[in-house]
């Protein structure tokens, strides 16, 4: 190794530090995530009474419009963590770990586009003068449409943060740094994902019923948040695969 | 070279092998495309007739979401080779590779928002009680008008492919490991995807950049997977990088 690439390990961040930020950063999300499909929309979107539905949202613009704003930073902290990942797991495969950060590449902006449906449903569901040119249940029935927009979007967006999942999964079982049984759970968070999606696209009509295998996706989720924040990453193992993998 | 890069060049995946996946995944990709354009989207859209088109779609309509799951597959599979491809030419320039990597993902992600518009009518023409303040006609319409919404947004994404294609012929020119010919191919298709640019000039060439673009990519395809790429010239270039 020359003395320059020395100087460049020691000055380096240690991949400690990355484990943790990567762990809060995780929680952050997750916790977000969790508030605002649960607590807000859950709450404010009436299945099948698009009236009560357009009603609560017009009620309720500010926390609305917080959700959305906050779907924005987790979106923001996905970017950072996508990041952080990728520094933690590229001594296990490069390429791979660059594959995880092309399919993230790809979903956040889909999910953040999606987020214009929000609004959409949102102006939709006041009484501004131009929208008196439509019914009242025309309306409401647009506000139905951009909500469903915005469903498709996110399942969308899921396939990729599926595929991603299975990749960080295989990565965490190779990395002898963190332990297998993580890689297990996030490579299953994946398939749930998936599952998911796929179920939304091609069997709608079970798509309610299906959504509940997401409790997988939380949980190899909020284990390997934890794991990351606790226990962080076997620094010694990290680097001895570090200084393989880049010579 | 120290001991541990040696072991390390070693383990890891030979370029031959890199090039086949490579050749593999855009062979899906093509396949997948063909699929879900060819034989979904363009035998069920009747473009300028939105009664047919709805009709076809409410009689096909698991064909119709056979379709859409397909369209995700394909991008899915744009985004395995966009990464391969990086890695395969980053011997020729470092950064060049990345700005071609980077195209690609705007492609795709334009490509899959468009795809959310493809999916829409379904949900519109579903019948729903909600939708009985609209007229069957209006209903159709708004379906054929979100079908119209996918279909610009995918020739928006051209473009971008196009560039991709462009600086990867580039790259491919460039190289001492494939040959040159293929390179040039991918060019003339990137420059036909630029028509795009102006979409109604891409609408008109559309049948002949479609051939030579498949033209490209089959010849390409097929070295992947028979010859992949040559070994040691990609190591040189690799290491004079």
């Amino acid at each position: 190794m020359s003395a320059d690439g020395m100087r460049v390990r020691i000055t380096e961040t240690s991949p400690q530090v990355y484990a943790r930020a990567g762990g809060v950063l995780y929680l952050i999300v997750i916790v977000i995530g969790f508030c605002s499909e649960f607590f807000v929309r859950d709450k404010l979107v009436v299945s099948g009474d698009v009236t009560a539905t357009a009603a609560n949202i017009t009620a309720s613009e500010s926390l609305w419009r917080i959700t959305i704003a906050g779907e924005l930073i987790l979106l923001v902290c996905s970017v950072a963590l996508t990041l952080i990942l990728y520094v933690l797991l590229r001594p296990v495969n490069k390429n791979l770990a660059l594959l995880a950060v092309f399919f993230n590449i790809v979903e956040f902006p889909i999910e953040a586009v999606s987020k214009l449906c929000l609004f959409a449903a949102l102006f939709l569901s006041g009484n501004a003068d131009y929208l008196k040119a439509f019914e009242p249940h025309q309306l409401h029935a647009l506000v139905k449409i951009s909500l469903k927009l915005h469903d498709y979007g996110f399942g969308m967006d899921l396939v990729f943060f599926g595929f991603a999942c299975l990749v960080y999964g295989y990565l965490l079982f190779k990395s002898g740094y963190f332990p297998r049984t993580l890689g297990v759970l996030m490579a299953i968070a994946g398939l749930s994902y998936l599952t998911n999606s796929f179920t939304l696209i091609l069997a709608p009509a079970y798509a309610g019923r299906i959504f509940l295998i997401l409790v997988f996706a939380l949980i190899g989720e909020l284990s390997l948040c934890l794991w990351l924040m606790v226990k962080g990453v076997n620094v010694s193992k990290w680097n001895e695969k570090a200084r393989l993998a880049s010579g | 070279m120290s001991a541990p890069v040696m072991t390390e060049r070693i383990t890891e995946t030979s370029p031959r092998l890199k090039a086949r996946i490579t050749g593999v995944f855009y062979l899906l990709t093509i396949l997948t495309g063909i699929f879900a354009q060819g034989f979904v989207s363009e035998r069920l859209v009747v473009s300028g007739d939105a009664a047919a088109t709805a009709a076809n779609l409410l009689a096909h309509k698991g064909l119709f979401q056979l379709g859409f799951a397909v369209f995700m597959i394909e991008m899915a599979c744009n985004i395995v080779i966009t990464a391969l491809f990086y890695d395969l030419l980053k011997p020729v320039s470092r950064s060049v590779s990345l700005v071609a990597a980077f195209l690609g993902l705007a492609g795709c992600v334009i490509k899959t928002l468009s795809r959310l518009f493809f999916i829409a009518p379904l949900f519109i023409l579903g019948g729903a009680h909600y939708l009985s303040v609209f007229s069957a006609e209006q209903l159709q319409a708004l379906a054929l008008l979100f079908l119209k919404v996918n279909d610009r947004g995918a020739a928006i994404a051209l473009v971008f492919f196009g560039f991709y294609a462009l600086l990867t012929g580039y790259l491919i020119i460039r190289s001492t490991f494939l040959p040159r010919i293929l390179g040039v191919v991918s060019v003339l298709g990137g420059l036909g995807w630029l028509s795009f640019l102006y979409p109604p000039l891409g609408y008109r060439l559309f049948p002949f950049v479609v051939a030579l673009a498949l033209l490209g990519a089959g010849a390409l395809i097929v070295w992947l997977l028979v010859f992949g790429v040559n070994v040691q010239r990609w190591k040189e270039q690799a290491s004079a990088a």
